[in-house]
């Protein structure tokens, strides 16, 4: 498993200079470069983490970070959780190694840490990055960023004013598919992007088993306003982030609509929603989220006047497949009375670029983990104390839109973002 | 099929043009859908998902295939083999290799009930790939359609490298279909007057959209499992393009005394073959 992310790893960082080949690529996606620096393996160079929250989330990016702390020089030192199944969890994931809390606060008074990961429910990440910024540690936060306007705003100021590190769990920004599809976006081949649709379809009532009747909100806190805007902040936030980031910045307004007309279980959260956001250059970014029917998936669609793109199934077509040269000689040859030889035997034609019928793959389909490259860059922006700031703007971004879509949807307006959250 | 299809009809009209068109589409979309290799709702799929477990049994269409390729497979001295994919995917991966299918793919490993027109997979590792002849296949299809409609005259290519024609071009006395030469794109190394008749083309390098040479490693010797790594190219003139599509994968592999074996028993056919040996270039011509 390890031998294999090495391998690669390295066919990635060939792949990310690819992309910095191209000024224009890499100036919109600075923070891919640190990735192709070189590793160090001085234990001076340690970086030692701490993750809170070891949900299902916290889990996977311990497994992640166990799997290759000796590769990337990092070490998680301590864990914190405050439900003690998953604390147990956290403990046989870190082989003991970690020390443990379930209170955060003490935690953070813990010398060395330099940064610390969040992976708790989403009311709980805006005072809980804030107070990690004022103990002076860099953090690493899941998606989305906070529950309310004001906490997301909060955040992104404590990041600014503390100058430590805010990076936002979207790991798309780190998939090999999505970076290589961002980029010839960019560089036009799918003409002027003119339309965006996304969607998240599921088929299922997202309820985790509850142990005991009192632990319910704890446990299903996705299903409760309190603690969560469901689908808004849990799906799409991550594809508002990819709309964003294809369209180089955030929209201008937001409209919407949702409801409950499926699981009518005492969830307070919608079951289904539909919005437009609209961007300054007029372009409108159509998304929906069920959780009644799956057949549909998960994607993105990108369109322009020249092609389209399907980034979650990393295909691309052609409005105007490439004709076959001989064939348009042939057709001439008649038309004019000529007869010639019609030069069109050879192995078979394969499409080499943006075509046809079932369209083609964007990016070769490298088995390279978006999560590990992003904690991985994580870990080498600590080194670096800084991280670009792009980085964190995208997940400010994406994260005020989502709580302002929230709220376009609850007032039936369409709404833009008020000056005092822009960024 | 992944590829491109062109159809020229020089003196049809264009109602009849698209009707025509709208039927090979619907034909070649029917054939996709049935015998797909990776898709899980195809026909094929059921059949390499279950044929090792439990006995399958065809339909006539896919019977009738598949006694094809078990002929072309004994005339080709077993080059011709429809079950090498599972390589050609190992190679793709990090790991494995041909090694680990020991001797377990090959023909021999279909066992075919002829009275009751099943099959079983001698083992678990055995999958059916219509690959190499789906191009052919269609046109044959195709070349029904166009004998109900009374086209006299077509010029068909699927992907460049699967040619149906019918009658002549209309400048011409036949079709002049001219076959690369591998190291010198200006230059063909053979030109075909194809009357009435297929051509298929195969090789293990090809010229993409770039205009450069690029290598791919689709065809596989079943005898040492390996992908064939010399520059080569065969091509095949036929009056079925079905035939034409299987031989041309069969000769590629074969030496000069089969090919001349095949030849001898197939009157009206033309075989051709390119082999690069590191830019001295060896053609034979057999008819
Ligand atoms: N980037 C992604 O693709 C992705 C995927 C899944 C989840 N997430 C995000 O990860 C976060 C967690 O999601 P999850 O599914 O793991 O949730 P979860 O409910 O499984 O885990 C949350 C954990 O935090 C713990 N916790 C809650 N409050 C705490 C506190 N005050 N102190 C210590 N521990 C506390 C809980 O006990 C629980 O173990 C969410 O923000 C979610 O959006 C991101």
């Amino acid at each position: 498993m390890n031998d294999l992310f090495i391998v690669n790893r390295r066919e990635f960082i060939k792949k990310v200079s690819l992309i910095g080949g191209s000024a224009a690529a890499l100036a919109s996606m600075p923070w891919l470069k640190v990735l192709a620096e070189s590793d160090t393996k001085s234990p001076s160079d340690k970086v030692r983490l701490a993750l809170i929250g070891m949900g299902d989330r916290g889990k996977l990016l311990t497994q992640h970070i166990e799997s290759f702390s000796s590769i990337i020089n990092a070490e998680l030192v301590a864990i914190c959780d405050d439900y003690e199944p998953n604390l147990k969890a956290g403990i046989e994931l870190t082989k003991g190694k970690a020390k443990t809390f379930t209170d955060y606060r003490k935690l953070l008074e813990e010398k060395n840490i330099d940064a610390i990961i969040i992976a708790t429910p989403l009311h709980e990440h805006a005072h809980m990055t804030i107070e990690s910024f004022n103990s002076g540690r860099h953090v690493f936060c899941e998606k989305a960023m906070a529950r309310t306007m004001d906490d997301t705003k909060l955040m992104y100021d404590a990041h600014r004013s503390s100058g430590k590190i805010l990076q936002v769990g979207h790991q798309r920004m780190f998939n090999p598919v999505y970076l290589d599809a961002v980029k010839k976006i960019h560089a036009g081949d799918i003409g002027q992007v003119t339309q965006i649709r996304a969607y998240w379809h599921r088929n299922n009532d997202w309820r985790r088993p509850v142990p005991s009747p009192e632990l319910e909100r704890k446990i299903n806190w996705r299903h409760y306003e309190e603690y969560s805007a469901g689908l808004l902040t849990e799906l799409a936030s991550h594809q508002i982030q990819v709309a964003n980031w294809i369209m180089k910045e955030p929209p201008v307004s937001v409209m919407g609509t949702g409801s409950i007309n499926f699981w009518k279980d005492g969830r307070e959260v919608y079951d289904n929603i539909a919005m437009i956001f609209s961007y300054p250059d007029g372009t409108q970014f159509i998304y929906d989220s069920v959780t009644s029917n799956k057949h549909y998936g998960c994607e993105e669609q990108i369109m322009g006047n020249k092609g389209s793109m399907e980034l979650e199934t990393n295909k691309i077509f052609s409005e105007n497949p490439p004709q076959a040269p001989a064939i348009l000689q042939l057709i001439n040859d008649i038309e004019k009375d000529v007869f010639d030889t019609i030069p069109i035997g050879g192995a078979s034609w394969v499409p080499e670029t943006a075509v046809q019928y079932k369209g083609n793959f964007i990016s070769e389909n490298y088995k390279m983990d978006e999560v590990k490259l992003q904690l991985e860059a994580f870990v080498k922006y600590i080194r670096k104390g800084k991280a670009p700031e792009i980085l964190s703007i995208e997940g400010y971004n994406s994260s005020i839109w989502t709580m302002l879509a929230e709220q376009a949807i609850k007032s039936g307006e369409k709404l833009t973002l008020p000056d005092k959250y822009k960024v | 099929m992944g590829t491109r299809f062109n159809a020229v009809f020089p003196f049809c009209n264009d109602e009849l043009g698209e009707r025509i068109f709208t039927l090979i589409k619907n034909e070649l979309n029917r054939i996709e859908n049935k015998y797909s290799y990776f898709d899980r709702n195809s026909f094929l799929f059921r059949i390499n998902k279950s044929a090792y477990l439990n006995e399958f049994w065809l339909d006539e269409e896919t019977y009738d295939l598949l006694i094809y390729c078990r002929d072309y497979n004994s005339l080709t001295k077993g080059k011709f083999d429809i079950t090498l994919r599972p390589i050609i995917e190992s190679l793709n991966e990090e790991q494995g290799g041909y090694n680990q299918f020991g001797n377990k793919l090959g023909f021999k490993n279909i066992i075919i009930n002829t009275a009751k027109k099943s099959i079983r997979f001698e083992n678990e590792l055995v999958r059916i790939d219509f690959g190499a002849i789906g191009k052919g296949y269609a046109l044959q299809r195709i070349n029904k359609y166009l004998d109900e409609f009374e086209i006299k005259e077509a010029f068909i290519s699927f992907g460049g490298s699967s040619l149906l024609t019918k009658g002549k071009h209309p400048n011409g006395n036949c079709w002049k279909v001219s076959i690369p030469d591998l190291n010198n794109q200006s230059e063909p190394s053979h030109v075909f007057n194809i009357n009435d008749a297929s051509l298929s083309i195969s090789s293990n390098y090809y010229y993409g959209d770039s205009g450069k040479l690029k290598y791919k490693n689709s065809l596989i010797d079943p005898d040492s499992y390996k992908p064939l790594k010399e520059k080569k190219l065969s091509a095949v003139y036929s009056d079925s393009p079905l035939e034409a599509e299987l031989l041309s994968t069969g000769i590629i592999l074969l030496d000069k005394d089969e090919i001349e074996k095949i030849i001898k028993s197939k009157p009206g056919m033309k075989f051709l073959t390119v082999n690069d040996k590191n830019g001295v270039v060896e053609k034979e011509f057999y008819e």
